[in-house]
């Protein structure tokens, strides 16, 4: 039964977009004439509406058989950024190369995007947030679930934009714009070349394949100049952690082989000599390493609040100078990822992009995540928490940090009213800026 | 869309040559072409636009109520259609509104409640600017083909409307010869369209009209009964007939004839021969002959129409109809009247004299079919009716069914081997008014009197609350029309306690329902609704108040447009101002970019201009300004510097 919907929403769906990529502005009322006067006229011994509505089905008609008659041939070549940044605007150039014999006037550009009609599956599964407001017919229906779908993959794009007249063999650039409406990939399939037919009511298409990608990262707040506190504490394995090739440059001296030194370590010359093992001593480095993590585990799904306590994340990912102090992030994927920056290891970009792909799990995986950040505490200075919820689980997590001596510092982003104390801060979605403005 | 000029004001005009609204059309495209001519415009915030498409909405509803009421039949198609008619006067106000304001786009959520509502709770939902000059063109041509004026011009307007408007949104690439091409293509495609379309509705009209049953509009040709139908007859409250006549005329008037007819044929009676031909009025248009005797009483009598027509309910011997404003009035053999008047209800006075004109009796009037041969052959025989006097052969039938009895009740359907009409007269002896007049209808033709089945409506219920007698359709009644002493007579052998016993049956509520009857008939009689003078100047001053409490204060004009720009900052009255322009004109201006300060102290009166220009900054930029003594010892500086460089 649900099959059917699926179907007919299918259905609904693409005819939508063959209307709106089609249909002109004048097309549009053209067609809202038409369906007007065939309503007014349905009798056609009582008013003469039918006529009007006779002539202007034959103009669209007529319209429709012939936009197919433009044919161009062209080479296009994207300019695509590699990074874009949700809920803001980037720009790009397309060059576009006339390769066919005549020259391409009054042709309008667009990007075409891959189908972002989700699968039964998916369809069944998710939750758009809010649902629960929407009458029962909605939610049993699920339109209103197709649609956030959609949206969702869809980024917002401009109208089209106009080509100039290109010569045979001529190019030309032209700078488009794509506003991404959330983190991820943005895929891109090809270009659409279009121009309107000579009634001006219906556009002909022309789809050049082209692909592309581009990964859209979460949304960014400003933070507060933080102090993030705590001491240095003993990183075992030294600089030699810190950077990914060679070895380390602060050589301190020579000691004898303690059983378990890596063998990379033993200096030849001095065993050649003495006999002896003897090993390179590398100075032991203290530095910070902050721990942010992440409470993807959520009851309903990516909703709002899902999706700002990802901005949060990201914006203390892309605050915290990570030139000095080493910053692991945490959070459940399936099982416990962990991911560290700084002092080359990874670029922030990259735990961005990370961020932009972070889903939602299910509220058991907290559990999971508690027990491996309780199992680091040992190496952390201090802890930065964005929690979903603020139930007896969390609470209690957050109690045996703090009884370890780390600073926890804890984000709450949450719909929900909860008292505020010196460590936990509540942030609600869509002011987000003004409660971190709070944080000292 | 940019409309072309003058492209609305045609359309309107268009609209008000196929409407016939001259005047109207010619103030609207006035209206709608205004906002090219006049250059003034207003500042129309969302409120503003919400206000003015609600007045709309209300004003459309409050149209199509008002002409809901007011029509005639059919109500609803016309009431529905006028308001569309009249649509593009209803959105002009909003049409102006969205080109008077300084946008000249409207936002869609000022038309949609719903939208408003989203964006109150969600204020980052899209709300577009909309053009509605486009849709309104629409509107105008769609509004213009209602009127029905059956002529090739409005296909030839439309096209010639529609081209223009194409023309101008025509795109630059396209040659214009293949516009024209698909231009005229397209007017040829929608005129064979058009035709084709006419042609198909007329067929299937044909196609469908053998199955459209008609309900209490009556047919002169044909009439079916119940006769062995099972079960309990409905029973309709609805009064079809108010008749006004004095009490003693009630004998007169109790049967009150529709149509007869000859023929039975299964259980349908059919009058055969006898076509419907019409009657010419007398000069005046309302009178209309049916019997060459003089008038000599008079009844004055109501009917509810059917579609506008009726076959009309008359006394026996009515030989002139007066007071019945009639587009045609036909007529059968058989006394069978039908008038097509328009409009719900239709009044006539029946004025009847002593002969009637209805056809001789022939052989049709004394056949008995078949299969009730027998049966009517028993009854002859068994009321030994051979050999007797008319008048006594009457008087047994007569007295024969009044040992009947009345019922609308039947339990089961006739034996088989046995006839309804046989089965009611041997075995049930009951059975509803067709029953009765059929079996006397054929008991008087197996007798040898010619006699026809009459239909009709029985005077019976008196209304204090109307002041008339009221005729419900539950009084449907038939009876039998025989010929007697060379003149047709009514027999009526139904059981009088028929009356009684619909009477008993009717439900407790009626007197209501008859109240509400009384108030809606009175309602309709009550002739066109005139406003006066008065009535309009009332509405011009509504709509006037209304009118200035959206727009007061809003007209912006163009130099207050430009002067809002530059606004006023505190202490740009310092007299400072006037020392430089002095100054600008003795050692050369400030340069752009140049603080006051640099510039000044360039000038040879550096030292004269030091505490001046202390205080003008602190007069221009300190928050708590300058206090009295300050402010005038400013002005001295400024005063002795400016009296010092003339």
């Amino acid at each position: 039964m649900k099959r059917i919907t699926y179907y007919g929403l299918r259905a609904f769906s693409a005819l939508q977009r063959v209307l709106r990529e089609r249909l002109t502005a004048a097309g549009w009322l053209a067609l809202g004439a038409t369906a007007t006067a065939g309503g007014v006229g349905i009798d056609t011994t009582r008013t003469m509406s039918y006529q009007a509505f006779a002539f202007l089905t034959a103009l669209l008609v007529l319209a429709f058989l012939a936009a197919p008659w433009f044919r161009a041939r062209v080479a296009v070549r994207r300019e695509l950024p590699r990074y874009a940044t949700a809920g803001e605007p980037f720009a790009y150039r397309v060059v576009v190369e006339n390769r066919g014999r005549r020259t391409l006037a009054g042709v309008t550009l667009q990007e075409l995007l891959r189908d972002p009609r989700p699968s039964y599956a998916e369809w069944r599964a998710a939750r758009e947030p809010g649902e629960e407001k929407r009458n029962w017919f909605d939610r049993n229906q699920g339109y209103f679930r197709w649609r956030w779908l959609i949206e969702r993959r869809t980024p917002e794009r401009p109208r089209d934009a106009p080509l100039p007249a290109l010569a045979p063999g001529a190019r030309e650039a032209v700078q488009l714009s794509l506003k991404p409406r959330r983190r991820g990939r943005i895929e891109l399939a090809g270009l659409t070349l279009a121009r309107t037919e000579p009634l001006g009511l219906v556009r002909g298409l022309e789809r050049v394949s082209a692909e592309g990608t581009v990964i859209a990262l979460p949304r960014r707040y400003r933070l507060p100049p933080l102090a993030l506190p705590g001491q240095r504490r003993f990183q075992q394995g030294g600089v030699t952690l810190a950077t990914s090739v060679g070895d380390s440059e602060e050589f301190i001296g020579l000691r004898e082989y303690r059983p378990g030194d890596p063998l990379q370590k033993m200096h030849w010359k001095s065993f050649a000599r003495t006999g002896t093992p003897i090993v390179k001593e590398f100075q032991d480095e203290f530095f910070e390493r902050h721990a942010l993590v992440l409470d993807t585990a959520s009851r309903s799904g990516e909703d709002a609040a899902f999706e700002e306590a990802v901005a949060v994340a990201a914006s203390f990912v892309y605050a915290i100078d990570t030139r000095e102090c080493l910053l692991d992030l945490l959070f459940v994927g399936g099982e416990v990822r962990t991911y560290t920056a700084g002092r080359g290891q990874m670029q922030v970009s990259h735990m961005l992009e990370v961020l932009a792909g972070v889903a939602a799990s299910p509220p058991q995986a907290f559990a999971t995540l508690a027990r491996a950040v309780l199992g680091q505490r040992r190496s952390l200075t201090s802890c930065i928490v964005v929690l979903l919820d603020w139930d007896e689980e969390r609470q209690g997590f957050i109690q045996a940090m703090m009884k370890s001596g780390l600073e926890v510092r804890v984000l709450l982003v949450s719909e929900k009213d909860f008292p505020e104390t010196r460590n936990l801060h509540v942030l609600r979605p869509g002011r987000i800026e003004a409660g971190l403005a709070k944080l000292r | 869309m940019s409309m072309p000029p003058l492209l609305l004001g045609a359309a309107l005009a268009f609209w008000g040559w196929r409407s016939g609204n001259y005047a109207a059309a010619a103030a609207l495209a006035l209206l709608a072409e205004s906002p090219r001519l006049l250059s003034w415009r207003l500042d129309l915030r969302h409120r503003e636009f919400s206000r003015i498409a609600d007045s709309c909405t209300v004003a459309f509803a409050g149209l199509l109520v008002w002409l809901f009421a007011t029509l005639e039949a059919p109500r609803t198609a016309r009431a529905v259609l006028t308001t569309l008619l009249w649509l593009p006067a209803v959105l002009m106000p909003i049409l102006l509104a969205q080109r008077f304001s300084s946008t000249g786009l409207m936002p869609l959520s000022a038309l949609f409640r719903y939208l408003r509502k989203l964006k109150e709770r969600e204020p980052s939902t899209p709300d577009p600017e909309i053009d509605l000059t486009g849709v309104y063109f629409a509107v105008c041509l769609v509004a213009a083909g209602i009127p029905n004026m059956r002529d090739e011009l409005f296909y030839a307007g439309v096209v010639l409307l529609v081209a223009w408007a194409l023309a101008a949104a025509r795109p630059k690439h396209a040659f214009a010869g293949a516009w024209a091409a698909s231009l005229i293509g397209a007017a040829g495609l929608g005129y064979g369209a058009h035709k084709g379309l006419a042609e198909l509705q007329a067929s299937i009209e044909n196609w469908v009209s053998g199955w459209v049953l008609s309900g209490l509009a009556a047919d002169p040709y044909r009439s079916s009964t119940d006769l062995g139908s099972v079960g309990r007859l409905k029973e309709d409250e609805t009064i079809v007939l108010r008749v006004y006549a004095p009490e003693q005329d009630a004998g007169r008037l109790r049967l009150l004839h529709r149509a007869s007819f000859t023929s039975l044929r299964g259980n349908t009676w059919i009058a055969r021969n006898a076509p419907m031909a019409p009657l010419q009025a007398e000069a005046d248009g309302t009178t209309w002959r049916l019997g060459a005797a003089a008038p000599q009483q008079r009844a004055r009598i109501v009917t509810r129409l059917e579609d506008g027509k009726a076959l009309l309910a008359l006394p026996a011997g009515t030989v002139r109809l007066s007071g019945l404003p009639a587009a045609s009035v036909k007529r059968n053999v058989f006394g069978a009247t039908l008038a097509d008047l328009g409009g719900d209800w239709g009044p006539y006075v029946a004025e009847t004299g002593a002969a009637e004109d209805y056809a001789p009796p022939s052989d049709e009037d004394l056949q008995v079919p078949e299969r009730e041969r027998a049966a009517f052959a028993r009854l002859f025989t068994h009321l030994s009716l051979k050999g007797l006097a008319e008048k006594e052969i009457l008087d047994r039938i007569r007295l024969h069914f009044a040992a009947f009895s009345y019922s609308t009740y039947r339990d089961a359907p006739a034996p088989a081997g046995s006839t309804p009409l046989a089965d009611f007269l041997e075995r049930s002896k009951s059975g509803h008014c067709e029953y009765f007049a059929a079996a006397t209808t054929l008991a008087l033709r197996a007798a040898g009197i010619p006699a026809r089945y009459a239909t009709g409506f029985a005077l019976v219920e008196h209304s204090e609350l109307e002041e008339a007698y009221v005729v419900r359709a539950r009084h449907a009644h038939a009876w039998t029309r025989a010929y007697v002493g060379g003149r047709w007579i009514d027999l009526d052998t139904t059981p009088p306690s028929w009356v009684l016993e619909e009477q008993s049956r009717s439900p407790a509520w009626q007197r209501l329902m008859d109240f509400a009857r009384w108030a809606a008939y009175r309602w309709s009689q009550r002739g066109a609704l005139e406003g006066g003078p008065g009535w309009y100047a009332a509405l011009a001053l509504l709509a006037a108040v209304l009118a200035w409490r959206i727009l007061r204060g809003k007209r912006t004009s163009r130099l207050a447009r430009g002067a809002a720009a530059a606004r006023r900052t505190p202490g740009d009255d310092s007299e400072l101002y006037a020392v430089e322009k002095l100054l600008a004109a003795r050692f050369g201006p400030r340069e752009a970019g140049e603080t006051l300060h640099t510039w000044m102290l360039k000038t040879p009166k550096a030292n004269e201009l030091r505490d001046a220009l202390t205080l003008h900054y602190r007069y221009r930029f300190d928050p708590r300004g300058l206090s009295d003594e300050e402010r005038a010892a400013l002005r001295a500086h400024c005063l002795a510097l400016a009296q010092s460089l003339h």
